[in-house]
Formats: structure tokens, C-alpha cells, sequence
């Protein structure tokens, strides 16, 4: 899990797709996912992996980690997939395209959207208890995961964690594990106690002004668009689209991107 | 691997819209039972407890990560622990581990392990030390979680052949057997067994490692701050 490193590259990140307005990019990534969901034919679904990865990279993200971080969770698709070997080759190849595409969506989303921006636009809908622990989950991560590094360095120099001892490791690490759920107990009680103090209520506050709608957000809400309206069509009329419409569009959709990444940068 | 995070796309859209829908209900009967507790207080509690199961899960033990889902249930209490599960499962959504669509079914699976790792862990507890219930209860739990979601993948398998809706109104009125004519399992070629097999050969080793951490842990706050598994909410 990388969040840490996702929420930097949202924070630091200046491109185009970090200059888009939030609600372009939940839609476009809602389109990805839709056509996710209906498209069931490979060339659609390869071209559409490629048409988030090339948004990737017009993000000045690196592509090959975003892809990595977007495998890490694909065992559930694999064991699906090979679940789904007696059908031929194609299907198991089409599970893993969707899941690795719809979580490239949701990493890219993530990646160029300070989280704040992405709570602020729906948690509109959510209860406020929800999304109140949403925002503070958020919060508490980074500081537990620093007090989490620091004891995984201790034990390590201190030679608690040592390599082909995983019973001693284990041990090791739920006595840390123990430590840490103390940790975050007392630290709960402070930080009511610390807000309090501030003046809450029962409401946290959250970002509810966003970006204008600009060019910047058109060229990924309209291709996602585009493929969201192709699958449709494939699931209506049966026809998938052609492989030389695919390439062509992926063609315009890359140069666009790429001198849209070198412009703004 | 005591249970998968299902990803966008696989699972028939009926599955995880029903998934959506008993994920409301139980979110919101959690929060209905939560109506006398000041909330207000509880939030920072809620979020650092959720963080912990995110920071668990970044924390590898061989090629497996923790979910520590069952010892969050029984610090929170089972209601609290369902609203965490669905506030783990939207951010892990976020970051692309288990999908958008499916974040109902996750939520029911990981809540499931909160709810049943508190019940068991307070039954166990009138009987063995805390350390050995919360391993007891651990491993029961991630075993029966585990079995959850192989009912979900099969459920997803499962054809019904109902052409119209007046053969689905004889469907609803007939008996389970004239029900059952109507079913077929076919899945385009999904060996249901070997998927079975798999992810119980993985979840056996995975139980184990965070029965065994979960123990540890549980032990380790009995001895520092009992109150904190003794409380309830």
C-alpha cells in the first residue's frame, strides 16, 4: 500500500491533470469504471488500459510504479482468472485487464487530487459521521504509519527482525502492533480533547471550492466518454469497435496529452 | 490471506448493487444502535482505529498483510466497527486496492470479521486468557469471513433462468426444489472448486499469521491498558 506516496504526488504534482476540476475527474474516472463494468471485449479493454496509462503519464506520474501499485491488489482477479482458465485464454486475460484498469483509474484520481478536494466533493452525499471519520482516518494514517516506521527501525537495529526467524519476527511485531493500538487509543483521547479546546462541535470542515471548469479537464472526461458511449453501443448492437478506430483514437489522445504535459509543465 | 479485496468489474452488477444496499442497511442500523453514544466523541477514536487497520495492512509479514479488523472490533464494539469498515474499504476504493462498485460486499465481509472477531472474543474471554481468546477468535472469524466470500464469488456464478417476469412470479411462488430447476451454475467456465481450494490454502496461512499477531497483541494491551479490550460502546 503506498498512500503516503500517492497523497505526495497529489500535493506536488502540476499538470494537467492536477489543473482539472475535481468533479471532471470523479466523472471521467466513473466513465472508466462504467465501461469497466459493461465492456466485455478485449480490444475495448485493452485500449482503454492504455488510455488510462498514457493519462498517467500526462500526469508526470511514473508510469511503471502506478502500475505496480495497481497490481498489488490483483490477486483476488488472478485467482478469478485462473478460475476461468477452462474458457480459453481470453477471459482470464479480460478479469485482469478490468481489475488492474478500474484500480490505474482510482490511483490516477488520487494522484492528482489533494484527498481534502476528493472528501470535500463526496462527502456531500455521505452521512457526516462518515465522512467526519473519513477525514480523520486520513489524518491519523500518516501519523501512525511515521510512529509505525520508527518501531520497525528500532526493532531492526536493535535486531528484533531478523531474517528466516518468523516466529521471533512475528511476535516482534505484535507486541508493536499492541504498542501502536495503545498509541492511537491515548492519541484519540488527546486530539477530542485538543479539538475541544478549538471549539468542535461535532463538525469538521472541509474544502468546498474547487477549481473552475477549465480546458485543462476536457481531453480525459471526453475520451473516457468516448469509450463509455463505445461499450454501450459494443453491449447494445453485439459489434465491438475496430482496432484501427482504437489505435487512431489512442494516437490523437497521446500526442494531445503529451504536448498538453510539455506546454503546462 | 485471510480475505480478498474484490476488484471493479467482475461481479454481476445485481451482486454489488445488493452489496450497496445491505451495506446501507447495516451501516445505518450501526449507526441507529449508536444513537444514544455522543458521537461527537467518538470520531477521533473511529478515525484512529480505521488508520490502524490501514497502517496494518501496510505492514508485511512475509508476502502477507495484516487486516487487524478483528482486534478494531473489539477495541470499538461491533457497531462502530461495521462504520469503520466501510471508511477503510472508500480509501483502500481510493487507492485502487478493492473496487468502487464493490466497496458494499468489501464493507460486508471486513464488518462481518469486527462484528464476529467481538462477539467471540467476549465469549471466548469468560474461558481462557485474553491473548489465547483473541487468537481463538481470530482464526474462527478469518476462517468464516473466508467462507463468506467464497459464497459471494458463487453467488456470482449462479445463473437464474427466468425469461419473463411471469415465470419469475411462478419462480417466487414455487417450492425451493421448483426453484432450483431454474438454476444453473455454469459461469463461463469458472472451476468454482479450484478457486475454493486456493483461496482456503492461502487463508489457512494467513489466519494463522495474524491469529497468532492479533494473540500478541491483545496480550501485550492486557498487561499495559486493560481498559482499552475491556470497554464497550
Amino acid at each position: 500500500m503506498d498512500i503516503a506516496r500517492i497523497d505526495y504526488w497529489a500535493a506536488s504534482g502540476g499538470s494537467v491533470m492536477h489543473k482539472a476540476s475535481v468533479p471532471s475527474k470523479v466523472l471521467a474516472t466513473a466513465a472508466v469504471i462504467a465501461t469497466v463494468i459493461i465492456g466485455s471485449f478485449l480490444p475495448l479493454l485493452v485500449a482503454l488500459y492504455l488510455m488510462v496509462l498514457i493519462s498517467v503519464r500526462a500526469a508526470g506520474l511514473p508510469v511503471v510504479k502506478v502500475m505496480v501499485i495497481s497490481f498489488l491488489p490483483g490477486l483476488f482477479a488472478l485467482l478469478f482468472a485462473l478460475s476461468k482458465l477452462g474458457g480459453g485464454l481470453i477471459t482470464p486475460v479480460i478479469i485482469l485487464l478490468k481489475a488492474f484498469t478500474a484500480a490505474s483509474a482510482m490511483i490516477l484520481l488520487l494522484s492528482t487530487t489533494p484527498y481534502n478536494d476528493i472528501l470535500g466533493f463526496v462527502g456531500r452525499v455521505m452521512p457526516r459521521v462518515l465522512r467526519d471519520g473519513l477525514f480523520m482516518t486520513y489524518r491519523s494514517f500518516f501519523i501512525l504509519l511515521k510512529l509505525m516506521d520508527n518501531f520497525i527501525m528500532a526493532l531492526k537495529l536493535r535486531g528484533g527482525f531478523q531474517r528466516g526467524r518468523f516466529l521471533h519476527n512475528s511476535r516482534n511485531i505484535g507486541s508493536g502492533v499492541g504498542m501502536l493500538f495503545i498509541n492511537a487509543y491515548d492519541k484519540s483521547q488527546r486530539l477530542y480533547d485538543v479539538m475541544s479546546i478549538r471549539g468542535y462541535s461535532g463538525r469538521l470542515s472541509g474544502t468546498h471550492r474547487y477549481r473552475a471548469v477549465s480546458a485543462n479537464d476536457l481531453p480525459y472526461l471526453l475520451v473516457a466518454a468516448v469509450f463509455l458511449g463505445e461499450a454501450a453501443y459494443a453491449m447494445q448492437s453485439g459489434r465491438q469497435g475496430s482496432l484501427s478506430s482504437f489505435a487512431v483514437l489512442l494516437l490523437v489522445y497521446a500526442c494531445l496529452m503529451e504536448v498538453l504535459r510539455v506546454w503546462k509543465r | 490471506m485471510s480475505h480478498l479485496h474484490i476488484p471493479d468489474g467482475l461481479l454481476p452488477v445485481w451482486l454489488w448493487v445488493v452489496g450497496l444496499v445491505a451495506a446501507s442497511v447495516a451501516v445505518g442500523f450501526s449507526l441507529f444502535m449508536l444513537r444514544n453514544v455522543d458521537l461527537r466523541k467518538k470520531i477521533p477514536l473511529l478515525g484512529m482505529m480505521s488508520a490502524m487497520m490501514l497502517v496494518g495492512m501496510s505492514i508485511e509479514v512475509v508476502p502477507y498483510h495484516l487486516n487487524l479488523s478483528v482486534i478494531t472490533g473489539i477495541i470499538l464494539g461491533p457497531w462502530l466497527a461495521i462504520v469503520a469498515a466501510l471508511i477503510v474499504n472508500l480509501l483502500l476504493a481510493l487507492i485502487g486496492h478493492g473496487g468502487v462498485t464493490v466497496v458494499g460486499l468489501n464493507t460486508l465481509v471486513i464488518g462481518f470479521e469486527g462484528v464476529m472477531g467481538y462477539i467471540l472474543f467476549s465469549v471466548f474471554r469468560k474461558a481462557l486468557r485474553p491473548g489465547l481468546s483473541a487468537a481463538a477468535s481470530t482464526f474462527l472469524t478469518l476462517f468464516m469471513s473466508t467462507c463468506l466470500m467464497l459464497l459471494i464469488v458463487f453467488i456470482a456464478n449462479i445463473d437464474l433462468n427466468i425469461a419473463s417476469a411471469g415465470e419469475l412470479r411462478e419462480v417466487m411462488e414455487s417450492s425451493p426444489a421448483g426453484f432450483a430447476k431454474h438454476i444453473t451454475y455454469s459461469g463461463g467456465g469458472f472451476n468454482f472448486r479450484f478457486f475454493a481450494i486456493a483461496s482456503l490454502a492461502m487463508g489457512l496461512v494467513g489466519w494463522t499469521i495474524e491469529a497468532f499477531v492479533t494473540a500478541v497483541a491483545v496480550g501485550f494491551i492486557d498487561k499495559v491498558k486493560p481498559d482499552i479490550i475491556g470497554k464497550r460502546s
